[in-house]
């Protein structure tokens, strides 16, 4: 029940979208492929299913190589991005498709269909119309179809990709509830970061075709590998600053603890700093906002602007324009040196949808 | 491109044999026969018959005439069309009526409309351009209906917040953006009437000559060399006036998903707005049929006595030549079904040089006038191997050749607008290729395909330029019987065309609303599956 992906490379319309991918997934493993959309997620899932050839590499299964295995004998379940449910046919005959391509007939069908359907909490809904479907329950009957094929491996296309934010904050813990109890290896592919965090137990991040990193998400998250992974799992921008004796020079003050002497590119991430009579910071409010269940308050130097904020996390604010004391762990800081910060390119925004 | 899911080229490539020797032998010979008898009758390149066309006067009047009633019958369709366009895109009480008057208006044969505005108007320019008219209105309404019912009015709201009056942002945003559909759609209209045959035999006198009833008598006259240069004069206007409808943009007709249409707010406007369509379209067909049941100033079931009358100016009686139209009109649609079906799931695939080769020689009948594909035939299936002409499959044959471009077009965007990760997902929900092509296409075609073949259908009862060339005085096809009955005098005869006209209307009528219908059904049943 092992899915190894090795050296995978794969060309379309040729340019390479992904480039000698090695990947495994274990059984009952969940690996979330984040990546900004144009990464070659997409591509590496297809890949995986059959729906792409690879123009170098192979992918195995239980120690078996795919290569010959035509995509409908292969048995992975796929739930593919905007689903593709067959609109010319009702619930019950989407989620009953594959058992009918198997020549599973008559009432076993209509069984086994009503028990997925019922466990997916759509009782009564075979003879419903795609059409006539919220997000949510599309959503549902997609995960419905693709479970009644009784997959060896779930692989998902964007998942909650066409929901809005509020569904998918709800969906994704149902989902994961849900491949947990399959016992089967998924993996999930995903622009989206919280739902990466949230759906995995090992995220791959994916950047225009090569794997940037892997780990668990608290490690992704807690220790990006660079400015860009930094910025992509969604810490505030990086600023430059100098290493010296005391410390290092950032634009709102120095951080003490000891960074090898030179030029460095820093993230002060949310979880570094606080609001403390202790903080050796003096910084004025510049703008506070509301943000998940809290409030980030944006501060800056008193004494003339840097003009980049420092973002700091507060269940309390202080009143915009009020002065304040900041408080830094430099122990949580991110610094790379800017030798390092050439050599992973273009450092720009990464594209996100 | 993808790996599994993809049905194979092979398939396809098998698929595009028959439409292949279909498109060489039905339409790519007679018309290549045709240029070789008027341009090289010895071998050799001649030009003399293009020469002799041009100096004649007689010649460059008909020429000029065509131009003349195409271009009238364009303006007075634009003029009519586009208020019921705008009215058509929009949602109130009756526009499915209306939409269903303008689909029937448009696959009505053309003798019918001819002889419905003939039964209150003389032949002449006013009815030939009335009548065409009466057609067109349906392709404009149904072109830039289809734009406008697309166009997003908050576009309009923009450019009025932006300082545009309400007409200035009407010119400036709905009308420019509607631009490209109203040429589409008034180039279209222009080459319908340009190559307008039935209509002008029906509706024509000395006067009204155009290059396509030229070309019928100089066919029927043996002026071989004339009909040619004729024909390619023809084929010259229509390959610009397709160039530039191809330069003015391809408008997409059929819409896969039309949004939800936005609700009209005045019913008095679209009254309006509709009501010199509905006219144009309703009152002659009206006028038939009150001229029909009341031919002498009194209702009488006269005009059914006449259908089956041994004493009319035909060899038979007017009922037989619906029999002998209806046996056509399934061989016509079994093998414009055939063809068109296979044509369109070959051309479906990647598109090659040769798929292209294919559908371009597929599609001449829609240009080169059905009048010109009947000569074709006459010159071509005269002697071995395939003497055809003496055989009544060669009518329709002609029928089938002219009516698989509609199948083709009504099939051939539904396969290509399948999307095809639907097949995938029936690839790794465990079908096979064909399997999945068979579970997904299939169906998903299975409507266009009964609107192609309906329309196909339609075409065939209606078909009379090719017909006019082909068919045989013992067995006339009911176009061809109302045609010759208007021909002659007496009331009997005339009562008899409009029996006729009314029987042949009404069943073309039947069979295109219920193959609509039909693939409606199709789609039903299929979702039970």
């Amino acid at each position: 029940m092992t899915l190894r992906v090795e050296r995978v490379t794969v060309v379309r319309g040729g340019s390479t979208v992904c480039a000698g991918i090695d990947l495994v997934v274990a059984p009952g493993e969940t690996v979330v492929v984040l990546g900004p959309s144009g990464s070659g997620k997409t591509s590496l899932l297809r890949a995986i299913a059959g729906l792409e050839p690879l123009a170098a590499g192979r992918v195995t299964f239980d120690g078996i190589d795919l290569a010959r295995q035509p995509p409908h004998l292969r048995h992975f379940g796929v739930v593919f991005q905007d689903l593709a449910l067959f609109p010319h046919r009702d619930v019950g005959a989407n989620v009953g498709y594959a058992l009918r391509v198997r020549g599973i007939d008559g009432a076993e069908r209509d069984d086994r269909v009503q028990v997925l359907l019922q466990q997916m909490g759509l009782a009564g809904f075979a003879r419903r119309s795609i059409n006539s479907l919220s997000g949510g329950e599309r959503q549902r009957v997609a995960l419905a179809r693709t479970l009644a094929s009784d997959p060896r491996l779930l692989l998902f296309d964007e998942p909650l990709g066409a929901l809005d934010r509020r569904l998918r904050d709800r969906l994704v813990a149902d989902l994961r509830a849900l491949i947990g109890a399959t016992g089967l290896p998924a993996i999930v592919v995903t622009h989206d970061q919280d739902e990466a965090f949230a759906l995995a137990d090992r995220v791959v991040l994916l950047r225009d075709g090569r794997i940037i990193q892997e780990g668990s998400p608290s490690v992704v998250w807690s220790a990006p590998r660079d400015e860009w992974v930094s910025d992509f799992v969604g810490n505030p921008p990086a600023v430059d600053a100098r290493a010296s004796d005391a410390g290092l020079a950032t634009p709102w003050g120095t951080i003490v603890g000891r960074w090898p002497a030179g030029g460095y590119r820093v993230v002060v991430p949310l979880r570094a700093v606080s609001f403390s009579p202790e903080g050796s910071w003096v910084a004025r409010v510049t703008c506070v906002r509301p943000e998940r269940g809290g409030f980030v308050v944006e501060v800056d130097r008193t004494d003339r602007g840097s003009g980049v904020p420092l973002l700091v996390r507060a269940d309390d604010p202080p009143a915009t324009g009020s002065e304040v004391r900041v408080a830094v762990r430099p122990d949580r800081v991110l610094a790379w040196p800017v030798s390092s910060v050439e050599a992973a390119a273009d450092p720009g925004a990464p594209g996100r949808r | 491109m993808n790996a599994g899911a993809e049905v194979s080229g092979r398939a396809r490539r098998l698929a595009a044999l028959l439409p292949a020797l279909f498109a060489l032998v039905m339409v790519a010979w007679p018309l290549a026969a045709i240029l070789r008898r008027g341009f090289a009758p010895e071998g050799s390149l001649a030009l003399d018959a293009l020469e002799d066309l041009f100096r004649s006067s007689r010649s460059r009047r008909v020429i000029a005439f065509t131009v003349e009633q195409a271009a009238l019958s364009t303006g007075l369709t634009l003029l009519v069309g586009l208020p019921a366009a705008w009215a058509t895109s929009r949602r109130w009480r009756g526009a499915a009526v209306v939409r269903a008057l303008f689909t029937v208006s448009f696959v009505l044969p053309t003798v019918v409309m001819g002889i419905a505005v003939r039964s209150f108007l003389d032949r002449g320019l006013l009815a030939i351009v009335l009548a065409h008219a009466a057609f067109n209105v349906a392709v404009v309404a149904r072109i830039v209906g289809a734009a406008w019912a697309q166009l997003d009015p908050t576009e309009e709201d923009a450019a009025q917040t932006l300082g545009a009056s309400p007409p200035r942002a009407f010119l400036d945003v709905t009308a420019a953006r509607l631009a490209p559909s109203i040429a589409a759609a008034a180039l279209i209209t222009f080459l319908f009437s340009f190559t307008s045959f039935g209509v002008i035999a029906v509706l024509g006198d000395a006067r009204t000559a155009t290059i396509e009833i030229e070309i019928w008598r100089s066919a029927r006259t043996l002026a071989l060399d004339r009909a040619a240069a004729l024909t390619l004069v023809q084929l010259v206007v229509v390959v610009v006036v397709l160039w530039l409808a191809s330069w003015a943009g391809r408008p997409n007709v059929e819409v896969a998903r039309v949004p939800q249409a936005l609700r009209a707010r005045s019913p008095l406007l679209v009254a309006a707005a509709v009501a010199p369509a509905v006219a144009i379209v309703g009152l002659p067909l009206a006028v038939l049929f009150f001229s029909a049941l009341r031919p002498r100033g009194s209702f009488s079931l006269a005009a059914a006595r006449a259908l089956v009358s041994d004493d009319t100016a035909l060899a038979v009686r007017p009922i037989e030549a619906l029999g002998t139209s209806l046996r056509f009109c399934a061989v016509a649609t079994v093998v414009a079904g055939v063809v068109g079906g296979l044509a369109a799931f070959a051309l479906a695939g990647r598109r090659t040089r040769s798929r292209r080769g294919l559908d371009a020689v597929l599609m001449l009948p829609l240009g080169v006038s059905a009048v010109t594909l009947g000569y074709g035939y006459l010159i071509t299936f005269d002697e071995p191997p395939l003497e055809l002409r003496a055989h009544w499959w060669i009518v329709p044959l002609a029928h089938a050749a002219v009516a698989v471009p509609f199948v083709v077009r009504a099939v051939l965007p539904a396969l290509r607008s399948i999307d095809p990760r639907w097949r995938e997902a029936a690839g790794t929900l465990g079908a096979a290729p064909s399997r999945a092509w068979r579970d997904v296409d299939l169906p998903l075609a299975a409507r266009s395909f009964s609107v192609g073949v309906g329309f196909a259908a339609a075409i065939s009862l209606g078909e009379f330029g090719a017909t006019a060339l082909l068919a045989r005085e013992g067995t006339p096809t009911a176009p061809f019987a109302i045609a010759r009955l208007l021909g002659q005098p007496g009331d009997r005869n005339v009562l008899g065309a409009r029996a006729l006209a009314i029987a042949l209307g009404a069943l073309t009528t039947v069979i295109v609303l219920l193959t609509e219908r039909g693939g409606g059904w199709a789609n039903v049943r299929d979702r039970r599956a």
